[in-house]
């Protein structure tokens, strides 16, 4: 799932920073021509990379691989294993991924010994993105369901929590502001605000995300930093306003982090990640 | 009966209000963290909180470390003897993913806790999940622990009849030891490696010795010089050759070898085999490493001249040839005066190789000393050739 989204992420960011365009406006039928019916803005053929993760090393402050997690794709660049083994390269569990015909992706999570631990059922809208996530234990039986809701601009809005009979648990609800997410509320079963997250942006980046409490409560805050459009450092933040701990990214050419640095509050290395992508190609349509 | 309940109703409520009041208060940097953690602690059902757990840990926040380790204080301090076979398997499995992301995210101010895991859990691959826990989050106050159980499993006054149990809970202590590079666990891991384990454990060992210590010359002398068979001290012997020690400390302990296999009388014919393969492995070592330590001259002395065993000789003699000191090559001289005196006799070698190496240490140690006994080559029937180096061995002085 996490490289699922490191590669959305991945696409949105290149198509933001500007990758290799191929445009097919000029087409003599005009099928792929411009849909002038969007505010005056035509569809264009995009080629994006998309950053497909293929390993994951974690390292100890001292470069003593802690672990390390593979990862594997069919053909269609669909994950279908993850194995995570230490550093004696003996495996320490592995998730397998399958994919009905229905489109319900799968998602079973194995111990060391091959015992399933636990699974988890997700099914997506046509544009790839989870309408409902169902965690069941390691005999079958359905334990959470989570279930997403989005705005006509496939924004996502609402995200409940129920469990195995279907008794809500808790309601988060997304806010947003000019297009971005600006607030995200945590409410329990009854619908009652319990904590808050608010977001701030620069220039239609992240720059600031603070938790708070019911009663406004300043709880922690996240700080970012960029290089251009690529996120390069997080600084998380007491109540304070010291520092508790600090992420650093290096990216690649094509701004995907292959190495994160983590440092406590005193600014000592504590240990660090690295990862290293396979880039594949796809062609995608954009209003430009 | 219905007293039981009561008393661990009450020791639960005792528990959590102690947990609730001891905890400090978690900071999220998402909802994510944020909402299953609020779940968990709602969630009743344990098949229910592994799940939820499953989710928290899926997310490999930082920020969680008090949330998982408040919720394994619940459930090992709170432990319901009762449970079937079936919920135990499920409540091991909620602590043994509690445990393996607690030691990723190096919750060192878990370590108590995981180390009640170690102590209490019937489970051995759970006690082996939670053992490597306490290695990757850096609980050196438990390094004495580990090392001591490793020791037992060694000694076997902790016998686990299933191999694959076994061999779980060995890696897991090496690969514990091995991160927490104390001191203490290198005894035990050493043990390990020479043990009656498997070839993966060994070889698991065998890495984390490389890796505990920089210098572990102190601890292999004392194994050295302890009563063990020469198969052990043999294997120390090479464990410090392996080591990133220098040159001098791996030649004062290729120095202990010698002097602890001249001094021990190995009684059984394997034994006598291990006892010479240290000896020739010590003098390699020295003859490699060049440091010429003048501590090491007198038991190359005494090697020199109580062996039978012409390998063992030729070895000796090109350990002293990497010394150019009055004290190494007087042992050189003396050693060629007594053979010339006897060839000049008329005792017949079959073999003149010793001789021949005791030529060429003279004559690469460089110390005018060396010329008197090479010249008597000449003068005591040895071969041409052994003739013939000998003159251009002193000719080079």
């Amino acid at each position: 799932m996490k490289q699922i989204i490191i590669s959305l992420f991945a696409a949105a960011v290149l198509l933001t920073a500007g990758c290799t365009t191929v445009s097919d406006t000029q087409d003599a039928d005009g099928k792929n021509k411009g849909n002038s019916a969007v505010e005056g803005k035509v569809q264009e053929k995009k080629t994006v990379y998309v950053a497909n993760v293929v390993r994951e090393t974690s390292f100890f402050n001292d470069g003593y691989i802690k672990s390390y997690t593979s990862y594997s794709y069919d053909e269609d660049m669909n994950i279908v294993r993850e194995d995570m083994f230490d550093s004696f390269d003996q495996i320490l569990e592995s998730a397998v991924y399958e994919y009905s015909e229905s489109g319900i992706e799968s998602r079973l999570l194995y111990n060391n010994r091959g015992a399933l631990q636990s699974s988890k059922k997700t099914i997506r809208t046509a544009e790839g993105q989870p309408l409902s996530e169902s965690s069941y234990d390691a005999e079958g039986t359905l334990q959470t369901v989570s279930s997403y809701e989005y705005d006509v601009d496939g924004k996502k809005i609402r995200w409940t929590v129920a469990d195995g009979v279907g008794i809500i648990l808790s309601e988060t609800l997304y806010l947003y502001d000019g297009g971005l997410p600006v607030s995200i509320e945590l409410n329990d079963a009854g619908g009652k605000m319990q904590e808050l997250f608010s977001l701030e942006y620069k220039a239609g980046l992240l720059v600031r995300k603070n938790h708070l409490d019911a009663d406004g409560k300043i709880i922690s805050g996240i700080q970012y930093e960029y290089d251009g459009r690529n996120l390069i450092s997080e600084k998380y933040l007491r109540p304070n306003g010291s520092t508790h701990r600090t992420v650093l990214f290096t990216n690649d050419e094509r701004g995907n982090p292959v190495k994160e640095e983590f440092f406590d509050g005193n600014g000592d290395l504590k240990d660090w990640i690295e990862r290293k992508y396979e880039y594949t190609t796809e062609e995608i349509l954009v209003w430009e | 009966m219905r007293r039981e309940m009561m008393r661990k109703i009450i020791l639960k409520a005792i528990i959590m209000v102690l947990l609730v009041s001891a905890s400090v208060t978690p900071v999220f940097g998402n909802e994510l963290s944020a909402v299953w953690s609020r779940i968990y602690n709602t969630t009743e059902q344990l098949g229910a909180k592994l799940v939820v757990m499953q989710n928290i840990v899926d997310l490999h926040n930082r920020d969680m470390e008090p949330v998982i380790t408040d919720a394994l204080k619940e459930i090992i301090y709170t432990r319901d003897e009762s449970l079937s076979f079936s919920e135990r398997q499920e409540h091991n499995d909620l602590i043994r993913i509690m445990v393996m992301e607690l030691g990723n995210l190096k919750a060192v101010d878990a370590a108590p806790d995981i180390y009640e895991v170690v102590k209490i859990t019937e489970d051995d691959f759970l006690r082996s999940v939670a053992i490597v826990g306490l290695g990757t989050a850096g609980a050196r106050d438990y390094a004495d622990e580990i090392a001591e159980f490793l020791r037992k499993l060694n000694l076997e006054i902790i016998i686990i009849e299933n191999n694959e149990k076994r061999e779980s809970l060995v890696n897991a202590c090496i690969l514990a030891l091995e991160r927490l590079k104390h001191p203490d666990g290198f005894e035990p891991v050493f043990y390990a490696s020479v043990g009656r384990y498997s070839r993966d454990s060994v070889a698991k060992a065998d890495r984390a010795l490389k890796n505990m210590l920089e210098d572990p010359t102190d601890l292999l002398i004392k194994i050295v010089k302890d009563d063990t068979p020469f198969s052990i001290r043999l294997a120390a012997l090479e464990v410090e050759n392996r080591s990133a020690a220098s040159a001098e400390r791996k030649t004062e302990l290729a120095n202990t070898a010698i002097e602890v296999s001249l001094i021990y009388n190995a009684v059984t014919p394997s034994e006598r085999e291990y006892q010479t393969r240290t000896k020739v492995r010590a003098c390699e070592m020295i003859r490699d490493l060049g440091v010429a330590n003048q501590a090491a001259v007198q038991w190359l002395d005494l090697m020199l001249n109580s062996s039978e065993n012409v390998n063992e000789i030729v070895i000796c003699l090109q350990a002293l040839g990497t010394y150019s000191s009055d004290e190494a090559v007087a042992v050189l001289s003396k050693y060629l005066d007594f053979h010339n005196e006897r060839r000049a006799l008329g005792i017949l070698y079959k073999d003149e190789r010793a001789i021949r190496e005791c030529i060429n240490a003279l004559g690469s140690s460089g110390n005018q000393n060396a010329k008197p006994s090479l010249r008597m080559v000449e003068f005591s029937n040895w071969s041409n050739q052994t003739i013939r180096m000998a003159k251009n061995a002193a000719k080079n002085l």
